[in-house]
């Protein structure tokens, strides 16, 4: 049985349609990248799957449990990072746990494990204000992971991280999908999503353009290519052209090469492709959905 | 029980944390340790007003509630004709006359069956007299009080003002005001705003447990507060009396800030919303009455006399709670229709 499934899922505010007919699958187990430039409805579809949101038509399905009709059902089972602010910033970092251990039924012993865990235990004492932008994501994952949940949902995690920071969260994010935890994560970073996932889907204006490996992807929508680097110049070779070869071949008897390289195509690349836009690019005017809409307001 | 206990202890970390919610905490206890040591001398400064009251025997009663009113001492005369003397002669400041079957509704400044005839050379005075006059009136047309008052005429006993109470009840009013309306509302916005409200849903915490650890939580400052400043002030065994005047209040107040809390978007406009409830439920709970938009208020929100009821149970002539039953089952009525709109907004927000 898989993690989760949606069929036709569909979301509207007024005149914009932020998510367009997704059909998805997340099977138990993986990590799955929903990526897609900002506005492009990751979390929206997110606050869909978590129930937060009621989706204009069609179906959900999450760990067994039909979304949202079943969602308190859900909950015990699965635990959502969002942003930071929602953190309790005069709270120190081990009351902000202590709040979440008590409401969810968890032992108290656990908030320490966490905080060992996630390297928090040193400043557990001091206020999240104090805190840095890694500090926070990591107690929102020490928040999210206390009860050992079967499927955690993290939007953007890495969003504002120094590199180092960033680095160390996806450690986290691996180390918990180790202990079968099911991740979906959406993000815009491509690089993250070809570290972290072991699938995606590709979002864009609220459609799920493809899903599968990135490996698979690349394979089935990139272009590989050459890079030929000689005196006179950088020139990007396509492997499938039939010229490409005596093109190298003369370059390498004229002995003008300098650098001779096998480009690979990226996610980003083949984003690209599907959609005609970069990964890193806004949504265009009215298409930006809200991050927290009132529900009741749709 | 686990999950309440949980939301209402972070509540009480979150609040005392912040400098306007620790002043909140501060403030009511300085207060306190002030009236105590500084009682003695404030129950020294009454300034009486004289007045001449001219009435027929059956107007007994109201003489003695006139005599009631406090920093007013009140001279019988015969007559109208005397009573207008004893001004000319400068010994009273406003003479009134009081005919026989007056009755005065809430908020009605003097009838026009009441004659008032002051000393211009003393408006100030006058202002004052006429003002107590029209309170006095007020507490006439209630039955029991005006019996009470009756009762202690005849016994010749006197009700000295006291201002440690009347400063007490003051500042116990502010604080359940700026729990209820504030506190408690701002706290809730916040966490809307910034997401912790829909953190605590997918906690998986029900619609009515927050609803009802954000109750609890204001309930609780009010009698942590009401406790410290009742306790430093007139002694232990006024808490509870006072508290059975005050957490119906308390409720109706909560509700009130729930329901406002969850009708705004964000903590400005909760804000804004407070001090819109505050202003209405405000002024006829410190009798500034007159008008008819206050008197209508004053009748919505029936806190005068509860808070009357409060300064009585601080000055040792407590009533019993069956004496309010109309004011208490006001306010539970609004505490009610808070909640119920604070749950039906607050279900409408997490589906």
């Amino acid at each position: 049985m898989s993690a989760i499934h949606t069929h036709a899922l569909t979301r509207r505010f007024g005149d914009v349609q932020a998510v367009a007919g997704i059909d998805m699958q997340v099977e138990r187990g993986e990590i799955f990248g929903f990526l897609g430039p900002n506005g492009s409805g990751k979390t929206t579809t997110i606050r869909m799957l978590t129930g937060r949101l009621r989706p204009t038509s069609g179906r959900i399905e999450v760990l067994g449990h039909a979304i949202p009709d079943e969602r308190d059902a859900l909950y015990p089972r699965a635990a959502v990072v969002g942003e930071s602010k929602d953190l309790y910033e005069r709270l120190t970092g081990r009351e902000n746990l202590n709040l979440f251990a008590d409401l969810r039924g968890v032992p108290r012993s656990q908030v320490d494990a966490a905080l060992q865990r996630f390297a928090l235990a040193d400043r557990a004492h001091h206020a999240v204000r104090g805190y840095s932008q890694g500090m926070r994501q990591r107690l929102l994952l020490a928040r999210a992971f206390l009860s050992q949940p079967d499927l955690l949902f993290l939007d953007e995690p890495t969003r504002g991280l120094d590199p180092a920071s960033a680095r160390a969260l996806r450690a986290a994010i691996r180390q918990i999908n180790g202990q079968g935890c099911t991740v979906f994560l959406t993000t815009h970073l491509m690089e993250e999503a070809e570290q972290l996932c072991h699938r995606v889907g590709l979002i864009a204006k609220g459609r799920l353009v493809a899903q599968g490996t990135p490996a698979a992807l690349r394979a089935a929508h990139g272009e590989r290519a050459l890079h030929l680097t000689t005196a006179e110049g950088r020139a990007r070779l396509a492997l499938d052209d039939p010229q490409t070869p005596d093109r190298v071949r003369a370059a390498l008897a004229a002995g003008a090469v300098q650098h001779l390289t096998v480009d690979a195509p990226s996610l980003e690349d083949v984003f690209l492709k599907l959609t005609g836009e970069a990964l890193d690019a806004e949504a265009p005017d009215g298409h930006q959905t809200p991050d927290r809409e009132a529900p009741d307001h749709a | 029980m686990r999950n309440l206990r949980a939301l209402v202890l972070k509540d009480l970390l979150w609040s005392i944390r912040e400098l306007e919610f620790l002043v909140y905490l501060v403030v009511p206890v300085i207060a306190a340790v002030g009236i105590r040591l500084l009682a003695p001398l404030m129950t020294a400064t009454p300034t009486p007003t004289d007045i001449a009251v001219a009435a027929a025997p059956s107007e007994a009663v109201l003489v003695q509630a006139l005599r009631d009113a406090p920093l007013l001492t009140v001279h019988a005369a015969s007559d109208w004709a005397a009573a207008q003397a004893m001004v000319e002669a400068r010994k009273v400041t406003t003479a009134v006359e009081l005919p026989a079957g007056t009755t005065v509704g809430l908020g009605q400044t003097p009838p026009p069956t009441v004659r008032l005839f002051h000393d211009t050379r003393s408006i100030s005075a006058y202002a004052k007299a006429r003002k107590m006059i029209t309170q006095a009136l007020e507490r006439v047309a209630r039955p029991e009080p005006a019996v009470a008052f009756a009762e202690t005429y005849a016994s010749g006993a006197s009700s000295p003002f006291d201002m440690q109470a009347f400063l007490i009840e003051v500042a116990l009013s502010f604080a359940l005001l700026f729990t209820g309306v504030f506190v408690v509302p701002l706290t809730l916005a916040e966490e809307r705003e910034k997401g912790h409200f829909e953190a605590l849903l997918l906690a998986g915490t029900s619609v009515r447990t927050l609803l009802a650890g954000k109750a609890a939580f204001g309930l609780l400052m009010t009698t942590l507060v009401s406790t410290l400043l009742v306790g430093l002030t007139s002694g232990p065994l006024s808490v509870l009396p006072a508290l059975l005047h005050l957490l119906p209040a308390a409720l109706c107040f909560v509700g009130l800030g729930l329901a406002t809390a969850l009708l705004v978007q964000t903590r400005k406009q909760a804000e804004l919303g407070a001090a819109l409830v505050m202003m209405v439920v405000a002024v006829p709970a410190f009798g500034a009455q007159g008008s008819p938009a206050m008197s209508a208020v004053a009748h919505a929100f029936p806190l005068a006399p509860l808070s009357e009821g409060l300064r009585a149970t601080l000055e040792g002539r407590g009533q019993p709670a069956s004496a309010w039953a109309f004011e208490l089952g006001i306010l539970f009525g609004y505490a009610a229709l808070g909640f119920a709109v604070a749950g039906w907004r607050a279900r409408r927000l997490a589906h």
